[in-house]
Parts: structure tokens; sequence; C-alpha cells
């Protein structure tokens, strides 16, 4: 056990000090002694990337550490993925993202992804320049629980009402939380479309996402 | 007094506040009704539509800018152009595939802002001073790897980044030098290098050394100089003081405590926010350009923290004029 926590908190902070290489040893090392790949998953590489999330609050890291963070997750995730049985990813619930039409700043979006990735979730992401109908279409056919929009101009932000009304429209508010998030968005624009939660940044999301789900935690 | 004459007095020793809202395309393109995607492709249409801008709001400087993507499309960036929106980035060439450095690309849109400076210049620049905007070579540089490649690469081969950035250098004095002598001031904007994106080390790492050398290779030719940075600088003051920029134009930082970070002799401006000049009233915008002209000093150039929204209303740009004046008399 002794070893395994060792183990766990090296792979944390090879994520925290953006070290894919070592992230990628160390984490074939824990396999190797028979540590099961979604404890490395959770105690190893979320810790490390949980721990960039807040880093990233703090003013620590800034997006490119962020980036890199996420990419060095990758190279020790690329060896759990085809060792994890099907519904560890998403094992506290699925998630829908995208940037609104109109809007094609989506490093914040991303960036929420890998955070919500990491803390367990499935996200399906729908990417940036997102129409209304597409959102409105992933919540029919995927069914998530949560649906994150995220604009970052003032001109697309009246499109997540739409988005929010078009879901009213075809009978799916009652079906999906909705939870907003970008740079000119403010918890009270939030509440005045009625979204069910906002997050001014990528941790924020995830903790959001987290309340909204009560009962699967 | 000219409006030449009166943005050199600000750095006199009797300086008075001036307005310029940063008027672009688009917002110039809406108030003329005229379609962007022409605006942007045009260099008569742009002329027109940046001086009926400016004719309308009667602001104290004209600031020549298009597009974000204007120089990184010369250099091999794809980009979508919508009919009314800004054209955003698709494609990049990436570190390795750059095309060589000859002359500047006359095919590509460059001529459309040199055209429409000319023009400018030509009908209103013995009386106003006509900015032209230039990508800083950090933003210029992410463009061409691709932004998140290359804020990655930041972190994992920094070596390339720079490269880039040299290769981006380089492209921005040849452009700087055809700004110039189109009879346009250079105003850097360089939004990639924000406070909402990369850290101050990193600012002084990779941004600052490249904005120096621009704004060093300018010199004397073309004073005085602007730099734009988006977001929050408030921890890179000093340093964006130091690039040699003369006018710092601030976006989400308090003025007053820009005021004491870089001391009394250095030009500001801004910074009214652009989601009240989008969304406020004319008499919240004046309340608040109200306070940046006292909590900026008498070194300050009053206009919003950013670009003008496209589809801001009128009455609120005029509402930043009408505070300037009013602060003036």
């Amino acid at each position: 056990m002794a070893d395994s926590n060792a183990r766990f908190a090296a792979i944390a902070q090879a994520v925290v000090d953006l070290q894919p290489g070592k992230t990628a040893q160390l984490v074939q090392e824990a396999l190797a002694s028979g540590i099961a790949p979604q404890e490395i998953l959770l105690n190893g590489l979320a810790r490390g990337m949980n721990r960039v999330g807040e880093l990233f609050a703090e003013k620590e890291f800034f997006v490119p550490e962020v980036l890199m963070a996420s990419r060095t997750m990758e190279a020790g995730f690329e060896l759990l993925r085809p060792l994890l049985k099907t519904g560890d990813s998403g094992r506290l619930g699925r998630v829908v993202l995208g940037v609104v039409q109109g809007d094609i700043h989506d490093i914040g979006k991303n960036i929420v992804k890998v955070l919500l990735e990491a803390a367990g979730f499935e996200v399906i992401d729908l990417g940036r320049d997102v129409t209304v109908q597409d959102f409105v279409r992933s919540v029919r056919e995927q069914q998530p629980q949560v649906i994150g929009l995220s604009s970052l101009m003032t001109t697309t932000m009246p499109l997540m009402a739409v988005v929010i009304d078009e879901l009213k429209k075809h009978g799916l508010r009652d079906k999906v939380r909705v939870v907003i998030g970008g740079a000119p968005v403010t918890a009270d624009y939030a509440r005045s479309i009625g979204a069910d939660g906002y997050a001014p940044d990528a941790p924020a999301a995830v903790r959001e996402i987290r309340k909204l789900l009560p009962t699967r935690q | 007094m000219t409006r030449k004459k009166a943005l050199l007095g600000l750095f006199t020793d009797e300086p008075k506040p001036l307005v310029f809202p940063m008027v672009a395309a688009d917002h110039a393109a809406k108030l003329a009704r005229r379609k962007l995607k022409k605006v942007l492709t045009d260099a008569d249409l742009l002329a027109k539509v940046l001086l009926k801008a400016y004719k309308t709001y009667d602001y104290d400087a004209i600031l020549v800018f298009a597009d974000t993507m204007i120089e990184a499309e010369s250099l091999g960036c794809g980009i979508e152009m919508p009919e009314n929106d800004n054209p955003h980035l698709v494609t990049s060439p990436g570190p390795d595939k750059l095309p060589a450095l000859a002359a500047l690309n006359l095919k590509s849109r460059l001529p459309v802002v040199l055209d429409a400076t000319r023009a400018i210049v030509k009908e209103v620049g013995k009386d106003v001073p006509v900015f032209t905007s230039l990508k800083g070579p950090f933003s210029l540089a992410s463009f061409l790897v691709g932004t998140e490649e290359f804020l990655t690469r930041l972190r994992s081969d920094p070596v390339s980044c720079r490269r880039v950035m040299r290769y981006a250098l380089v492209h921005q004095q040849r452009y700087a030098d055809a700004i110039i002598a189109a009879g346009g001031i250079p105003f850097i904007g360089e939004p990639l290098a924000s406070g909402d994106i990369i850290s101050r080390r990193d600012f002084e790492g990779f941004a600052m050394p490249f904005l120096q050398q621009l704004i060093n290779y300018i010199g004397d030719a073309a004073r005085p100089v602007g730099l734009h940075i988006c977001g929050d600088t408030s921890d890179r003051l000093i340093v964006m003081r130091d690039t040699g920029a003369d006018i710092l134009s601030l976006d989400n930082v308090e003025l007053a405590q820009a005021r004491r970070k870089v001391g009394k002799d250095a030009v500001l401006m801004g910074n009214v926010s652009t989601d009240l000049i989008h969304q406020g009233t004319p008499e919240q915008i004046r309340e608040a350009a109200a306070k940046c002209l006292e909590d900026g000093g008498k070194r300050i150039i009053l206009s919003s923290a950013c670009d003008i929204p496209r589809d801001a209303p009128a009455e609120n740009v005029k509402a930043i004029i009408e505070a300037g004046r009013a602060c003036a008399s």
C-alpha cells in the first residue's frame, strides 16, 4: 500500500511537472507492479490534473502549462485506456461540451474537457462554432446529464439563451442540466437565461457539474 | 491645433487627455451598413467605412484595423471569412512549413490595409494621426503554428517557438516599413500575450524581447507606437512599458493601479469595458469613462478596453466621446 501511494504521488507529480515521458514510464511501472489501471487513473493521473486545475485557478499555471499537462496526462492515459473496463471513464456521468456558433475560442472549453475526463466524466466534445440545432440534437441522441455551453464573446453569448429555449421547445429542458461559462458570462447572466449552473473558470466548471449531480458521488 | 499636435502634446509637460476608441472594420462596416466581408477585401471600402465612423463619432485618431488574420493569412494560414463576422483561423502552415520570407505577399489582403491607410492619410492625415494595426510577433507566431500547438510548445519545444517568432518578427518589420511608407503609425496588438493566457514569466521570456526588437526597429520612423494587450495585464505593466511602446493600451486593468505601477510619464490608453459599450446605457458609459479619466491621470487616451464590439449601439460610442470632451473643456 505504501508502495502504491508512493507511485501515485510520483505519477501525480510527473503530471504537475509536465513530463510526459516520465509519466508514461511511471504508469508502466505501476501497471507492472500489479496496480489496477483505474487506481492509477484516479489516484495518479487525475490527482495530478486536479492539482494542475488548482494551480491554474491560483494563477500559478497558465494556458500553456494546462495544455502541456493535458498532453502529459494523455501520455499516461494512453497506456491505461485499453485496460480500463468500459464505464470507468464515465462513472460520474456524461457531459456534452461545446462552444456556441460564431465563436471559435475553445481553449477554455478544452481545459474543462481535460479536467472533467480526469475527474471521471465521459465527455462528448462538439467542438467550437456549434449550431443551436447540433446542441439540441446531441441532448436528444446522447442523453447527457449535463450540457456545458461556452461563449467567449459578447456577440455570441445570446446564443446560449437560444439553446436553452430550443431545449424547452423540444421537451428536453428537464432532461439535462445546463452549465454555462466563458469570459463575458456572469452568474447573473446564467440566472437570467435560466441556466442551472455557471462557472467562471475550468476548475469551477468541474465543481459546478459535480454539485449538479449529487446522486452520483 | 491639429489632432496630430494634440497627440504629441501627451508627451510634453502639458498633457491633455484625448479620446480614441478602437473602432475596427467590423463596427465601422455595420455603422455604414456594409457587408463586413466586402469591407475586409476592398481597400477603398475599408477606408470609406473607417472614415465614416471617424466623421460620425469625431474622435482624435483613426485606427486602420481590418481583422486579426491579415498577416497570418498572407503567410499561409487558412481562414474562414463569414459574410458578416470576423474571419477566423482554420489551418496553420506549422513551424516547419512556413513560406520563404521574401518580399511581403502582395497577393494577400495586406494591400487592403496598406491602401486603406494611404487613402485615409490622404484625406485626413494632415490633421489626424492614423494608426495601422500590426500584430505582435508572439501572436502572429501562434497563428502560424496553430494557437494550441504553439502554447503547448512553449513548454515542450520552446526552441521552435523562438524560431517561428524570429520569422514573425522579420515579417512584421517589413510590414511595419510598408505601413510607415503608407503614412500609418504602427499600433501593435498582441492578444495572445494576455495575462489570461500566458504567465508573466513567459511574457518576459518570449513576447517581450520580440516586441522590444520590433519597436526598436520602428525607431523614430513613426511615433508614437501603440501596444495593446488584451485581458488582465496588471502583473506585466512594467514589462509592457519597457518594450519601448509609447502608448500602453490596457484592457482589463484598474487604471489607477496601472498609473501607480508605470509612473506618471507613461501614456495610458483605455479602458471602458466593451461589455458596457455593447450592452450598457450611455449614462453608465459616461460614468465609466469619467472614472477612467480620473484614475488614468493626465497622460491618458480615453478608449474602449478592447475593440468596439461590432453591434455596439452608436449612442454608446458617442457617450465615450462626450465624456472625453467634457473632461477636456
